[in-house]
């Protein structure tokens, strides 16, 4: 009994070793780990793109000795070869921006605008690019629309104020935080606010209890 | 009669997408083949267009084509153009078009059915035994016996491709320049701005051929500000360099990738702009670490370096090699002028599962000592960005945001400095749900619902509307919007009618909005604005390289008049 116990224990030793022996010989033999075929990470590394399924004709597309300068009048039709249609500036852009030795172009897609350009916001705004840009062109749209959804909707001269004027960083795309105070942007009118003189009076603060978000010149009664 | 029979022959092959062909070119032309004969697809590609109107494929007698047979070349453009192989090399073809004055592109691909007998290997030369006692040796080669193995060139290429390493591609250079001008006038004399930029930026690969990229991103402003007469007025130009850096590695040749100069950092691009050296490496799991080191040049339009110095370092962890889940820890300790300034702890977590629900949250997270006395705090969660949302495939999408942030206790100059009782108080908190549900008939309602929460007041806002998509023609649209947003100081109600199209090369949008602005704590009866706003822009994108976009708006409220207009050109290269 005893005997048959061991033999069962050395069994399960056993099965356990060729499991995973099993699983490392998998794991080694497998062409790529998850099944990305496109833009391998690993080593034994292909081409940019696989080109197993290309038209051995290699003059299709390529010109030189080399076959690594593709042809002045390639076309590649990249919404019906791979479903994803480009879209805005993207359609002008050169492949090799995307596709490129950095990695899998899947996982890079997968980040959405992240995936290729850079965050001038530095993660101040979020990751969804689209409620400010467009594809076309990297001009924001709709600022004033989208202020309305803060504590501060633009109104009055607000509404046709440049951004940089409240926003120091704007240049250099960053906008927050921000204080919503009125003096935090119009110090400098305080200081000159003298008919009557606002400071000397204690008039330092919530300017809004006498000023219309106007073009700020007289107090509107 | 045999016209009939071979109409019937195509229209079959062709609704499988194989065209039908003609019997071998030894059997008599125009015979039918024999019924049970087993064929296969073979598809080939247009690699010449001759003058006279011959299409040559990349196909040959190797591959089992023969004069006669039937080809259906299938253009980008859509319907299908039949030919008819009238000569055939061993690897390539000649296709006589039924349609003589169709002209077809280059890499249209053709396809065509041929007998599966034809693609049998050939039978390899049988070399007889010599009759004779060997020879002795010689010093001639030996004669190469083996015979054709069967490869046709529509299977995979004899030899791997070899990849090519960045060190040896060709030196590409690519980049942008532009110019704009933004400016703003109002009724109020005295009262106006102006920027102007000219820039560009230039990225060049492989350099050096050590396969390392150079990136150049720098511009020149001017602007100006005339504030009233009390005030004096703006006038400032500077040049700014945005990035000036070096960086190498990275690929997936090398693990390791380093960077050098002006450049936003890689890893952790939270911390920001760096005059400096950042180094990353990425591990076989797919995780990556990284250190940086450097002077933090100021968030402003002067970019003014050397006050505050970094050091940083960061973990990623990532769950596989799709990177669907990534969740990241960094830390980053600054100096300011020398002094300590700041421990920032930084948290990041993803979820890019691809469809369904995604996820993208980061937190900032300040460590106070005992010599900021401001916060009152040790640990302070200075910023907070929390989004999820998923897009449908019946085209619905959902987006919830929640956003916290307060102002950090810091001696570097990031913002307008905050008193101390707003350094110790201030804080605002954001939730905002909006989405869009796509109906039947392609148009779709919009909403939007938010609330705030800050140190004074609550407040939030609401926005709903109605888009009519493919208005007036493919891609232009047409939308009605109500809205509604409690303010800090005012409670808005008003209305937005938008309308946009698509022209050839070029999209315009023009919106009129009204607004009723209600302002609270205002001492006098006179609290009420009526604010109209018209906007339009015009973009022209289809013009290769040329980017061009200009817009404007004008706000009238009360008995005031504001105008802004903008203009931007770019070029790539």
């Amino acid at each position: 009994m005893s005997t048959a116990k061991r033999w069962n224990l050395a069994q399960r030793i056993s099965a356990l070793l060729v499991a995973a022996a099993s699983v490392v010989a998998a794991c080694s033999t497998t062409q790529g780990p998850l099944g990305i075929d496109q833009h391998r990470w690993w080593s034994g590394l292909g081409p940019v793109l696989p080109h197993d399924d290309f038209p051995a004709d290699c003059s299709l597309c390529h010109e030189g000795q080399g076959w690594h300068t593709l042809r002045a009048d390639f076309e590649f039709d990249h919404a019906e070869k791979t479903g994803v249609p480009l879209e805005g500036a993207h359609a002008q852009a050169a492949c090799l921006l995307c596709h490129n030795d950095r990695g899998p172009v899947d996982v890079f897609a997968r980040q959405g605008c992240a995936g290729c350009h850079e965050d001038v916001h530095q993660g101040g705004l979020g990751q969804r690019c689209a409620t400010c840009h467009v594809q076309e062109t990297w001009r924001p749209f709709g600022q004033v629309e989208l202020h309305r959804r803060t504590r501060f909707p633009l109104e009055g001269i607000h509404a046709s104020t440049a951004c940089w004027r409240c926003h120091p960083g704007a240049e250099v795309g960053r906008f927050t935080p921000t204080d919503r105070e009125c003096v935090t942007c119009h110090r400098e009118d305080l200081a000159v606010a003298l008919n009557p003189g606002h400071v000397g009076l204690g008039w330092v603060d919530h300017c809004d209890r006498c000023h219309q978000p106007t073009t700020w010149s007289n107090a509107e009664f | 009669m045999r016209g009939a029979v071979w109409f019937v022959v195509c229209a079959g092959l062709a609704a499988r997408g194989i065209a039908a062909r003609a019997p071998e070119s030894g059997a008599p032309q125009g015979q039918q083949a024999p019924a049970a004969e087993e064929r296969v697809s073979l598809e080939m590609r247009v690699v010449e267009v001759r003058e006279d109107g011959l299409v040559v494929v990349d196909r040959g007698r190797v591959d089992g084509l023969a004069r006669g047979d039937f080809v259906l070349f299938r253009p980008l453009g859509g319907g299908s153009v039949r030919g008819r192989v009238i000569s055939a090399d061993e690897r390539r073809a000649g296709v006589q078009l039924d349609e003589r004055d169709v002209v077809l592109a280059l890499g249209t691909r053709g396809e065509t059915a041929v007998p599966r007998a034809r693609l049998a290997p050939r039978p390899v030369p049988v070399v007889e035994a010599p009759a004779e006692p060997a020879a002795e040796p010689s010093d001639e080669p030996e004669r190469w016996e083996r015979g054709d193995d069967g490869w046709t060139s529509d299977q995979p290429l004899l030899a791997r491709v070899e990849a090519l390493r960045p060190e040896q591609r060709p030196r590409r250079v690519y980049g942008r320049l532009f110019v704009s001008a933004d400016g703003g006038w109002t009724s109020q004399v005295g009262r106006s701005d102006v920027l102007l930029r000219t820039g560009g930026d230039v990225l060049v690969q492989n350099p050096f051929e050590r396969g390392g990229e150079l990136h150049v991103d720098a511009e020149l402003d001017y602007r100006r500000a005339d504030r009233n007469d009390a005030n004096p007025d703006e006038d400032a130009q500077r040049l700014r360099i945005n990035r000036a850096s070096y960086s190498w590695g990275g690929t997936r040749f090398q693990k390791v990738r380093q960077e050098a100069g002006r450049f936003l950092q890689d890893g952790v691009p939270e911390f920001g702009v760096l005059d400096g050296y950042e180094y990353g490496r990425r591990l076989e799991s797919g995780d990556r670490y990284g250190a940086s080191v450097g002077f933090m040049p100021e968030p402003t339009p002067e970019f003014e370096s050397g006050h505050d110095f970094q050091v940083s370092g960061y973990y990623q962890w990532v769950s596989d090699k799709r990177e669907e889940l990534s969740a990241t820890a960094g830390y980053q300790r600054s100096f300011h002028n020398g002094a300590a300034d700041r421990d920032l702890l930084l948290g990041k977590l993803r979820y890019l599962p691809g469809e369904g629900w995604d996820f993208d949250g980061t937190l900032w997270v300040d460590l106070y000592t005992g010599g900021d006395d401001a916060k009152g705090t040790p640990v302070d969660l200075t910023r907070a960005q929390l989004s999820t949302g998923r897009r449908w495939d019946e085209g619905h999408a959902l987006t919830v945001a929640l956003v916290h942030q307060s102002f950090p206790d810091i001696e570097r100059y990031e913002f307008e400095p905050p008193t101390a009782s707003r350094l110790a108080d201030d804080r605002s908190e954001r939730l905002s749900v909006s989405g869009w549900r796509q109906l039947a008939s392609g148009n779709r309602w919009h909403g939007h619902v938010g609330l705030w929460v800050d140190q004074d007041d609550a407040g939030g806002d609401l926005e709903s509307g109605y888009e009519w998509v493919d208005f007036g023609g493919r891609g232009g649209r047409a939308e009605l919007t109500g809205f509604a947003a409690q303010g800090a100081y005012s409670l808005v109600l008003g209305a937005r009618a938008a309308v946009g199209g698509q022209l050839a090369r070029a999209r315009w949008d023009l919106s009129y909005e009204v607004s009723q602005h209600d302002l609270d704590g205002f001492s006098s009866d006179n609290d009420t604005i009526w604010q109209h706003r018209v906007s339009g822009d015009l973009g022209l994108y289809g013009m290769g390289a040329w980017d061009l976009h200009l817009d404007g708006s004008g706000v009238v409220w009360n008995e005031e008049l504001s105008l802004r207009v903008a203009f931007y050109l770019s070029r790539s290269f």
